[in-house]
């Protein structure tokens, strides 16, 4: 790991942030209770009865230049009661951005620790962000947009997958009316995959270490409209390189989000991921593995949420989602989906 | 030197964007036509409004005889409902043409301004002749004609507010002022319903953005049972976490409507009204920039503020007298 923060340091600058004042505090905590199924090989084929917690607060410090903030975490889920899996997500955030004529920068730096725990299971894994970007508006409402930054991924599932990655991607955007926008560029990202795997070798237990350097690059592409009704999508097309693949190899990224508020207190999202990737093998593999990319992070997946606003700091709302892996090459896939019903009270 | 050619590759960069979107004279006759279309409409509006009033009238005169002519009146009536139909479908089609002409005419001004700064550009690189000159001269008069309309009051807030009813001996000049400030009145009446639906267009805008943040903040978030959003999360930048950094931090403005609802402020800003602590407050030269949507918002806020309390002084300098 390159670079490590703690969840702590936030804390304390929520404490100590010489601007605090009550006003600027928001506070969310929201109750889900719900129905969750997954297929897939042994302990990941679950079916149970979920329910989740979900607290945040969060400091804001606005003026007319600057805007800052400072936000923290919680999410404690249970699958089941008796003889129950816990899982706890706990992330801290803190961003940053300045005003300055025709340009805005910022920086954001952000951890998540999660735990999950039962039934024979324990995973963990964290992730770091460091991020600056910045958006220089060029012409009337058209702008470059650049975002660089450095990203860590720590998990422990018997085995530990590390994963560094540095990212720059540039965007050019325009708008074609008051409206609608679209913009267009390119992704750049390098990552280190370092994985030590405990695999049993003629009955004896030993550990393989495995590592891999790679690029991933390619075009972007985003569209955006956004008056009573709010669609947007967005494409990446990566190039893969890794001395494990061969060219041509590449991934097929698309998000597709739409929303409205209707009725005055009735509100509805969508989300839909789809990820796609065509690797060619290179045959340099290390005991039949290969250390490709975040084995765990290919997914595509639905998410749709119903929400009626009460009152002002009430909402209750009911989530769908769908989601579905491939994992390690394609060899082994998890799906699953869920229904839950939830209540969130906000004060911001 | 090398300054310059930078400029004139990024402005011709952004000519070939937006002029190769829509070609310009594909949008110059369009909007011809729209125009022609629109003339046509509100010409049919205008003819079938004074033929309703007629009939209204007749039909009014109709009534009052001591021995009005039932059948004549039925007549009259059903006519009248044909008419007021026809009516509202021709103000329909004049409003989505009206819509449709502001939506090119912003697209024209934008196709223009880019023009006309290329051109300058080009001039500032050295450049300089008579043909660029009238080019410039040219394009501006374009621009002009298609810039977009202002909301300012025709009168001067300062001097309305000045007017005392009570202090005038004379019932022509009584009459006369009575009626300057009924006219003062419903201009502030047709200015605030703008202000008030363009706030709440902006309103509905701010709280969209802010609901689909805050859900895919949470899709985000959400990972089940195993990691899943990584990516998204470390392959991307920050607000890549939301995949709506394409809509900005927060969604940026500048377009002309900005600026003219600045303008009104200023004209609005009498100094007799008591306002509390305004939150916005701004110089026009700052306005050349964009600003985001919850600034945007501010401004209208103050913009329906000022209105409103002059709206409040004028009713009650009608209403005293």
């Amino acid at each position: 790991m390159i670079f490590k923060s703690d969840p702590l340091i936030f804390l304390l600058c929520i404490f100590l942030y010489p601007h605090f004042s009550l006003p600027q505090l928001g506070l969310r905590i929201n109750g889900e209770f719900g129905y969750y199924k997954s297929t897939g090989e042994e302990s990941f084929k679950q079916d149970d009865v979920l329910t989740r917690l979900d607290g945040s607060a969060k400091y804001n410090y606005e003026d007319e230049k600057r805007n800052a903030s400072l936000q923290l975490r919680g999410r404690p889920e249970f699958y089941r009661f008796k003889n129950s899996i816990a899982s706890v997500k706990i992330k801290a955030e803190g961003n940053f951005s300045q005003d300055e004529e025709n340009l805005i920068w910022g920086a954001n730096l952000s951890q998540q620790k999660n735990i999950f725990n039962g039934r024979g299971l324990k995973i963990d894994y964290d992730i770091l962000l460091a991020s600056a970007q910045t958006q220089w508006f060029i012409e009337d409402e058209n702008s470059f947009q650049a975002n660089f930054g450095y990203a860590f991924q720590n998990i422990n599932n018997g085995g530990n997958y590390k994963l560094d990655l540095f990212f720059f991607d540039l965007l050019l955007l325009n708008s074609a009316d008051r409206y609608f926008k679209y913009g267009y560029g390119i992704y750049v990202e390098r990552f280190l995959i370092n994985n030590v795997l405990n695999v049993i070798k003629e009955g004896l237990n030993s550990e393989i270490k495995l590592m891999s350097n790679g690029w991933r690059y390619g075009p972007e592409l985003s569209l955006s409209f956004l008056r009573s009704l709010i669609i947007t999508a967005d494409y990446r097309f990566l190039i893969h390189e890794s001395k494990f693949t061969k060219n041509l190899s590449y991934e097929h990224w698309i998000r597709f989000v739409a929303g409205t508020i209707f009725l005055n207190d009735w509100s509805v999202f969508v989300l839909a991921d789809y990820y796609t990737r065509k690797f060619r093998l290179s045959g340099s593999s290390i005991d039949s593995i290969n250390p490709l990319y975040t084995p765990l992070n290919l997914e595509n997946r639905v998410y749709l949420k119903l929400s009626n606003t009460v009152t002002q700091n009430f909402e209750v709302y009911s989530k769908m989602g769908y989601f579905k892996d491939n994992l390690y090459e394609n060899e082994l896939s998890i799906e699953g989906w869920n229904l839950l019903l939830g209540v969130e009270f906000n004060w911001e | 030197m090398k300054r310059y050619y930078y400029k004139i590759a990024v402005l011709f960069f952004f000519n070939f964007v937006y002029l190769n979107s829509q070609s310009l004279t594909e949008l110059e006759i369009k909007y011809e036509r729209l125009e022609k279309e629109y003339l046509k409409e509100n010409a049919a509006v205008d003819s079938l409004g004074t033929l309703i009033l007629r009939r209204a009238a007749l039909i009014d005169s109709e009534k009052k005889k001591s021995n009005p002519d039932e059948d004549k009146i039925i007549e009259l009536m059903s006519g009248s409902a044909t008419l007021s139909n026809n009516l509202e479908r021709h103000t329909k089609r004049a409003n989505k043409l009206e819509e449709n002409i502001e939506q090119i005419k912003q697209q024209l001004y934008k196709n223009y301004s880019v023009i006309i700064d290329s051109l300058k550009v080009l001039i500032s690189s050295g450049k300089e002749n008579a043909n660029i000159n009238s080019m410039i001269f040219f394009y501006t008069e374009k621009r002009l004609l298609v810039s977009p309309k202002i909301p300012m009051l025709s009168f001067n807030p300062q001097k309305v507010l000045k007017i005392d009813l009570k202090k005038l001996k004379e019932p022509g000049e009584k009459t006369l002022f009575r009626e300057y400030l009924n006219n003062a009145l419903s201009e502030v009446n047709t200015l605030l319903a703008s202000v008030e639906s363009e706030s709440k267009e902006i309103g509905q805008i701010v709280d969209l953005e802010k609901k689909t943040k805050r859900f895919l903040e949470d899709t985000e978030f959400e990972s089940g049972m195993i990691p899943r959003s990584i990516s998204r999360e470390t392959g991307g930048a920050p607000e890549d976490n939301t995949g709506l950094d394409f809509l900005g931090p927060e969604s940026r403005s500048n377009d002309s409507n900005v600026k003219a609802y600045n303008s009104l402020l200023n004209q609005l800003n009498t100094g007799n009204i008591q306002t509390p602590d305004l939150s916005w407050n701004r110089p026009m030269n700052e306005m050349e920039k964009s600003i985001d949507m919850k600034e945007y918002q501010k401004l209208l806020k103050e913009v329906k503020l000022r209105l409103q309390e002059l709206k409040l002084v004028l009713a009650n300098k009608i209403d005293i007298q």
